[in-house]
């Protein structure tokens, strides 16, 4: 009895009606290696690469959005939904305001995308991307050449085999997997972690929040982390080849590798250490005031393949 | 026989309103509402709200959509307001913009299969009933607004505004063949409701 | 040709694209036929007609008010959808506070790259080793920047409603923790204020706040 009225409770809670969303379906010719412009305040963007030579938009706008416009010509495809300007001034947790686009683009496009509170997936687009959000997630899979991110407080996930990758957010954890060249990320208390190999330029810019690289580097290049007092941890592999030099304030520093830390005596003591492994041609810098460093080895991390 | 193509849209801009004496204030109000001087853009529209009103209920067949269309060019025309130049009309421009505007709608209303009358005298008797409904503007405008709307716009296109075959297929959708015998047509229905 | 024939060639013959030998046969059909003469004159007439219709027509209504109106809403929206980029699509207030800020960032980088012996990159200054408390030059900047960021934050703080609520608890909970850590540089730079490495940190750590501020900025413009 009890299951029964369970499972009749769910049936009557899927029955409820949802606010009415409206269905589009557009579409419009673009070139191969065009720019893709896509902007949807509330709700999610799911970007998919296809071979076609156009840009399809299937989704449901939210019930009082003002509409979805299509336009631009075939170097350049514009997609925006627009809401009335009210709804800025909410929350925009709301789920009436949600507009949720699929937008199917040539797979060489440069895609740019522009959300308040929507969540952004990419997947399989190999052209440069360029996401701007405030709180929405962002997922990205394939192999985009660049990708740059500026978001704030939604998690930024990257898992491409992209050669540069520039992000900022403030409080939004960070996950890039597979850069293969340059990566630079930027946040205030926002957890980092960045695995990737045959990299050359590592910068990580953190105030409070904890970084974590496992990264095998190229013969030449420079990682930099600077925290206050987020913890950075070095996962490199053992036959690792570079010149390091950490330093902290007040933190703690362990590392597998190179002679003990000395601590520095001045007015404000901090420890550093200083050593060189093979080739000096590789730089690598860790800073903090308060943060520990740690520095492991380990296998080194596989390259990625590009997902689909 | 002098061609007829050119002939109508260069004598339509000399006799328009002396082009001269509006060139350098069209140039500063260009130039504003490039800026974003939205009172710039306001003095712009004052000056070819009334060019453009026209074509777009000679085209469109009713003030109503008239007035939506007029609104839709000025606002499209705000976005991507041209760069001013020396031989570059800007009223040429505008009508571009709200030719474009127009026959998109005419070529959607086509594709939705609106099905038009064949019997010419009784299209004629139409034509010269929805004349007299409209607001009363001169004969001949009040029977354009009658015209079933292929034979209307193609007419507005060629015989009123100078726009050739090809360029009136390429907007409109319609093939060359189509658009002469629209024009003709037209001619004919025309006549029926204007002459007694 | 008969009459039959002729008429409906008489819109080709008034456009002028009949052939040479077709126009010629019309018009001598034409010379003997004040019938079709007069169908021809009617044709021409209606077309003249058209030229003739006057160039302009004035709506039934003033259409500005409805235009104007669009204009301004559209404004809002273009600027959310046209991807501005930096200082572009940023309102007048915002844009001005966010330069100061830039620039006074600016000026605390080359600090950082301030030489040994606590050599300051502007103006060639020599830094001051004061007595106690954090280097003139130092001060400089940071009085600068304190100024530019002030005038950033009052400005954040009238414009308030404009955030949504999350993003106003996010930012001051993570201006809060830039804040502790100034903070607590500062203070140590004081007992130290030679200390190069210091010196380092507590630009970086303020261009962590101008970086900050202005992804603020630019959700300011959003919300």
């Amino acid at each position: 009895m009890r299951t029964l009225s369970a499972w009749l409770l769910v049936v009557v809670a899927g029955l409820a009606p949802a606010a009415a969303q409206v269905q589009v379906d557009r579409s419009r010719p673009a070139a191969k290696a065009g720019t893709v412009s896509i902007s949807n305040p509330f709700g999610s963007v799911k970007v998919i690469a296809w071979d076609k030579a156009e840009v399809a938009v299937t989704g449901r706008l939210a019930a009082g959005a003002e509409g979805l416009d299509l336009d631009g010509d075939k170097e350049r495809v514009d997609v925006s939904v627009s809401v009335p300007e009210a709804w800025f001034y909410g929350s925009g947790q709301d789920l009436d305001y949600r507009s949720d686009l699929e937008v199917r683009v040539p797979a060489s496009s440069a895609v740019d995308v522009e959300t308040v509170n929507a969540s952004i997936t990419i997947a399989g687009v190999s052209g440069p991307l360029e996401i701007s959000t405030v709180g929405g997630e962002v997922g990205v899979s394939g192999s985009p050449r660049e990708v740059r991110v500026n978001g704030m407080t939604g998690a930024v996930t990257l898992d491409t085999a992209s050669s540069e990758v520039q992000v900022e957010t403030v409080n939004g954890p960070v996950t890039i997997r597979g850069a293969t060249r340059s990566v630079s990320v930027r946040t205030v208390s926002g957890r980092v972690e960045v695995v990737g190999s045959g990299l050359t330029q590592v910068e990580v810019d953190s105030t409070a929040g904890d970084v974590r690289l496992e990264v095998g580097f190229a013969k030449q290049g420079e990682v930099r982390v600077e925290t206050f007092s987020g913890s950075v941890e070095l996962v490199l592999p053992a036959a690792v080849a570079a010149r390091f030099e950490f330093q902290t304030f007040s933190g703690q520093i362990t590392s597998d590798l190179g002679p003990k830390p000395r601590v520095q005596e001045r007015r404000n003591p901090f420890q550093e250490l200083r050593f060189a492994t093979g080739s000096e041609e590789f730089e690598t810098g860790v800073k903090t005031y308060s943060g520990n460093i740690v520095l492991r080895t380990g296998e080194p991390a596989k390259p990625v393949r590009p997902s689909q | 026989m002098a061609s007829h193509a050119g002939a109508v849209r260069e004598g339509w801009t000399v006799s328009a309103l002396p082009a001269g004496g509006h060139d350098e204030q069209e140039e500063r109000l260009l130039a504003g509402a490039r800026a974003g001087d939205r009172s710039a853009f306001e003095g712009i529209y004052r000056l070819h709200a009334g060019r453009i009103y026209a074509i777009c209920q000679r085209l469109t067949g009713s003030a109503t959509e008239a007035e939506d269309l007029t609104q839709e060019t000025f606002l499209r025309a705000w976005q991507r307001l041209p760069e001013p130049e020396p031989d570059r009309r800007l009223g040429a421009w505008l009508r571009r913009v709200a030719v474009n505007l127009a026959c998109d709608g005419f070529r959607a209303r086509r594709s939705r299969g609106t099905p038009e009358l064949f019997d010419d005298r009784i299209e004629a008797r139409a034509v010269r009933q929805a004349g007299r409904a409209a607001q009363p503007r001169g004969d001949l405008d009040e029977a354009i607004l009658g015209l079933p709307d292929g034979a209307r716009t193609a007419f507005v296109l060629f015989d009123v505004y100078g726009y050739r075959h090809e360029e009136i297929a390429a907007l409109t959708g319609m093939a060359v063949g189509t658009s002469k015998a629209q024009v003709h047509r037209a001619r004919r229905l025309l006549r029926r409701a204007l002459e007694p | 040709m008969s009459c039959d024939e002729i008429v409906p060639r008489l819109d080709e013959r008034v456009d002028g694209s009949l052939s040479r030998e077709e126009d010629a046969a019309l018009g001598i059909h034409l010379a003997g036929c004040p019938a079709c003469r007069d169908e021809e004159r009617r044709l021409r007439e209606l077309i003249a007609a058209a030229r003739a219709l006057p160039p302009a027509i004035p709506p039934g209504r003033d259409l500005w008010p409805g235009i104007e109106a669009r204009l301004a809403a559209d404004a809002r929206v273009a600027s959310i959808r046209r991807g501005k980029r930096a200082l572009s699509g940023l309102p007048g207030w915002l844009a001005a506070a966010a330069i100061l800020i830039a620039a006074a960032g600016l000026s605390l980088y080359m600090l950082r790259l301030g030489g040994e012996g606590g050599q300051s990159a502007i103006g060639g200054a020599t830094s001051v080793a004061a007595r106690g408390g954090v280097p003139n030059d130092l001060r400089e900047m940071t009085a600068e920047f304190r100024g530019a960021r002030r005038e950033m934050r009052s400005a954040l703080d009238e414009h308030r409603d404009t955030l949504s609520p999350a993003t106003v608890a996010t930012v001051e909970e993570n201006l809060r923790i830039i804040d502790a850590a100034v903070g607590q540089i500062e203070a140590a730079l004081a007992r130290d204020p030679g200390n190069q490495e210091l010196r380092q940190m507590l630009a970086a750590t303020r261009h962590q706040e101008t970086a900050m501020l202005r992804q603020v900025a630019r959700a300011a413009v959003r919300h």
